[in-house]
């Protein structure tokens, strides 16, 4: 009896894998060649565009516009809202010299953190760069500006506060004569 | 003599090992099928852009593509503008628009959102662009991409980037 189980056991096959070699040989050079590697992610942004028939949101006073000039010399940063008053809105208004050839983006989050805390509806920064600034650095301040991290949770999750992910795209041009007060370096003025 | 070829009659023939070289392309195979997944619209990078690193975590949906790198604007992978050293022509910058890529954008524009569009888009779907734009891009240049989007009617942008 124990001959012939031994016998039954000897004769089972193994699985013939050859045809699934096959099958994997053709599957994976067809996937390869689509497969992408990298990641990409995208900053949505916008020009200014002018509406006359958009009666705007600005009687909300729990949010403003932060306009960000990014000059040769400093970084200025002032706030907007017509139904605030221009003097508390000035209180906001900073300004941040270039050192080593960097921005201070530590500075400008926590400033813009500090906006978003007292007007937590904001969302839209207006950015006017000078026209040698590299995309890469817009990068890095279109990163400060949009979000805050705000390191990790109770369960050792990274979190991220929302700051002004609403970026409009605009332009700085330098001025010949006359200067901007408060919002720009000598000779350089704002459009 | 003799001896030797009984051994070599005996000894059975050496068989592959298949079933660990199953499990690694069963994992590749997972692997990619996963990617493949993910990466629901065909973006191609272009060969001479580098794009910035980026902390965004907005994903990419499909989009009239503009790729702009030192040497050229190319809509849809189709070339439309040469530039030199990242810079176009200076008319172009007096105008604030460069008018070939005006008219080649108004196409893509009327394609997808005219009376007849010939390309489907998805219902809702905005006109937006996304563009590829080298790190090393001066903003003289990008704003001036951005203003002749605007004025082919696309006023609302993706920026690439790597993310990090």
């Amino acid at each position: 009896m124990f001959d012939r189980f031994r016998q039954r056991t000897e004769e089972t096959k193994e699985l013939d894998l050859l045809p699934f070699m096959n099958l994997f040989i053709v599957l994976i050079p067809l996937l390869l060649s689509g497969a992408v590697f990298y990641r990409i992610g995208v900053i949505p942004s916008s020009v200014a565009a002018h509406t006359p028939d958009d009666p705007g949101d600005e009687r909300n006073t729990d949010e403003v516009t932060v306009h960000l000039v990014l000059a040769r010399s400093e970084m200025a940063l002032s706030v907007s809202n017509s139904s605030i008053e221009p003097a508390e809105l000035a209180q906001w208004n900073a300004t941040w010299p270039v050192r080593d050839a960097k921005w201070d983006l530590n500075a400008l989050q926590d400033h813009l953190y500090a906006i978003k805390s007292k007007y937590p509806e904001s969302r839209n920064l207006i950015l006017l760069p000078h026209e040698e600034v590299d995309f890469e650095s817009l990068v890095t301040v279109l990163d400060a500006a949009r979000e805050k991290d705000m390191g990790k949770n109770d369960r050792g999750q990274e979190t991220r506060a929302e700051l002004f992910p609403g970026v409009v795209m605009s332009r700085f041009v330098p001025k010949k004569h006359s200067q901007v007060p408060g919002q720009a370096s000598e000779g350089e003025e704002v459009l | 003599m003799r001896s030797r070829s009984r051994f070599l009659r005996s000894s059975p023939a050496p068989a592959l090992m298949l079933t660990s070289l199953l499990d690694m392309f069963t994992i590749i195979l997972i692997f990619l099928l996963v990617s493949f997944e993910a990466e629901s619209y065909e973006f191609r990078l272009q060969p001479d852009v580098k794009l910035p690193e980026s902390s965004t975590r907005t994903e990419l949906q499909a989009a009239v593509n503009i790729a702009v790198s030192a040497s050229r604007i190319a809509v849809a992978e189709e070339d439309v503008v040469q530039l030199r050293d990242g810079t176009a022509q200076p008319n172009d910058y007096d105008a604030g628009k460069i008018q070939a890529l005006v008219d080649q954008l108004k196409v893509e524009y009327e394609q997808r959102f005219g009376e007849d569009p010939k390309i489907p888009v998805e219902e809702g779907a905005e006109p937006i662009v996304v563009i590829q734009s080298d790190k090393s891009l001066d903003y003289r240049t990008l704003y001036l991409v951005l203003r002749s989007a605007a004025h082919a009617g696309f006023f609302k942008y993706r920026l690439a980037a790597m993310k990090s």
